[in-house]
């Protein structure tokens, strides 16, 4: 009889055996692991979320008969294409100039404190002292 | 009378937190504390039953009952009523998993993590549905929350819808189509199990998606993945879902973050045996009676599926568990718990 903590083991060895075999059995999963940021996102995925583009699949109705509703929202997108791309040009505008003072901030966070890093060399007497 | 009143961020078809103010809603009404549902969003395909949550009018003698799963400002005008109020706490997913495929939804979860200890601290009981979620409250300022679980009713496991097709081992996966369920390692498992050990086996993946263009990446995962024989049904009725439960060989979760889990209680319920992550909640709910793999290459855990499709006595054992956890979690017991939170809140 295979009780489960026995099943376990069983498996874990097995798993190991046959990833240690030429024929492992799996790759890499090449799945989400990407998509899930950091805690803090990163500052290049903060550009790269800087400019706004909406994904128009995204917009979509639930209801049971969603699909003319779906097309309804579609098309008013379509109508509406301009003052959108108006407003995104905004939005993205000021998401960059914030981003680019961030960025600048933080080098020059990063510069004080490698200067405050550094030790302070003695200061030497000037000539004719 | 003292009347118990619910309040939801949103409430949709299939989820687990709009499933538990309905159940709470029937249990209440039978220890004569009736009352309504409220959400400020409500899903068209949601039956009636939901009242719309401006509507919510409570008496200076009632009970406001905050089910807290995500940000929502039109519930923070509760928490200056003066009214008594208990807070359950069923989990905010973090945004780190949804900034890259919801941004909308990611805001919703980073703001409503901020915003618990707001809540936390302006009502007068606190409850959490598991021993994980009541840690995040413990984080949040909460002093000593209740833990409450799920209120698992198998009556709802009953009706049967029509029986699924098809022959060979039948590998389940439940849970909403979201990123931290890591439906991605789900499929790698599966397709390792399927290529090395059960070329005729075959995957169902039930759960509503976060949203369709989510649905699509799975699918794409699913394809990429080189397996075979894989479907993703979205949301189903829950009479789909119980024939899928009663047909399939093993249900297996490869989920990263779970605040509690019902579909381990269901598959419980079914004497399905559990492959399984032992991530966040998982681990109190299923205890001995799931095949845990704790390794995320896929070999572990399609071994594990392997030995629970075809261990006989593996699964009998884990049947007999499971039914024992069911025990833990049986109707009287839960209901009992909820009876305690209701009468510290009155009190």
């Amino acid at each position: 009889m295979t009780g489960p903590e026995e099943a376990i083991e069983t498996a874990r060895e097995r798993a190991a055996q046959r990833q240690a075999r030429a024929g492992d059995i799996g790759d890499e999963p090449a799945g989400l692991e990407a998509s899930i940021t950091a805690e803090r996102p990163s500052l290049e995925l903060l550009s790269e979320w800087s400019v706004i583009e909406v994904d128009s699949s995204d917009i979509y109705s639930t209801r049971r008969a969603g699909a003319p509703i779906t097309a309804l929202k579609h098309l008013l997108l379509r109508l509406l294409g301009q003052y959108h791309r108006q407003l995104e040009a905004r939005q993205t505008r000021f998401n960059i100039a914030l981003l680019s003072h961030f960025r600048d901030l933080e080098e020059r966070v990063a510069r004080l404190e490698r200067q405050a890093q550094r030790p302070e060399t003695p200061s030497r007497p000037a000539p004719g002292d | 009378m003292t009347r118990v009143h619910q309040a939801l961020s949103g409430v949709g078809p299939y989820d687990a937190v709009s499933t538990q103010a309905q159940a709470w809603r029937e249990l209440l009404g039978r220890w004569g504390m009736e009352g309504e549902v409220y959400a400020d969003s409500i899903d068209p395909r949601t039956g009636d039953g939901v009242r719309p949550l401006r509507e919510l009018d409570p008496d200076p003698d009632d009970l406001v009952v905050i089910r807290y799963s995500a940000y929502a400002p039109s519930l923070r005008p509760l928490l200056a009523l003066d009214r008594r109020k208990l807070l359950v706490y069923h989990n905010v997913t973090p945004a780190r998993y949804l900034w890259n495929h919801h941004p909308g939804v990611a805001v919703a979860c980073a703001l409503g993590r901020d915003q618990l200890p707001r809540y936390v601290r302006a009502v007068d009981v606190v409850a959490a549905d598991s021993l994980f979620n009541a840690s995040e409250l413990e984080l949040a300022g909460a002093c000593e929350p209740r833990v409450v679980p799920i209120l698992f009713e198998p009556e709802r496991l009953l009706e049967r819808g029509p029986e699924p097709e098809g022959d060979g081992p039948l590998v389940l996966v439940v849970g909403r189509l979201v990123p931290n369920k890591r439906h991605d390692l789900a499929i790698a498992a599966f397709a390792a199990y399927q290529r090395e050990l059960a070329p005729d086996a075959r995957l169902v993946v039930v759960g509503e998606p976060l949203s369709p263009s989510y649905r699509l990446l799975v699918e794409r995962l699913a394809r990429e993945s080189g397996a075979r024989a894989v479907s993703v049904l979205g949301g189903v009725p829950q009479p789909v879902l119980n024939s899928l439960y009663a047909r399939a060989d093993v249900l297996l979760s490869t989920s990263e973050h779970e605040g509690f889990c019902v579909p381990l209680l269901e598959a419980f319920h079914f004497g399905l045996p559990v492959v399984a992550r032992p991530a966040g909640a998982m681990p109190e709910v299923g205890a001995d009676a799931v095949l845990w793999s704790d390794d995320d290459h896929p070999g572990m855990p399609a071994e594990l599926l392997d030995l629970a499709v075809r261990d006989g006595e593996l699964r009998e054992e884990l049947a007999r568990r499971g039914r024992r956890r069911l025990e833990d979690f049986s109707y009287d017991r839960t209901a009992e718990r909820i009876r305690g939170a209701v009468d510290a809140a009155l009190a």
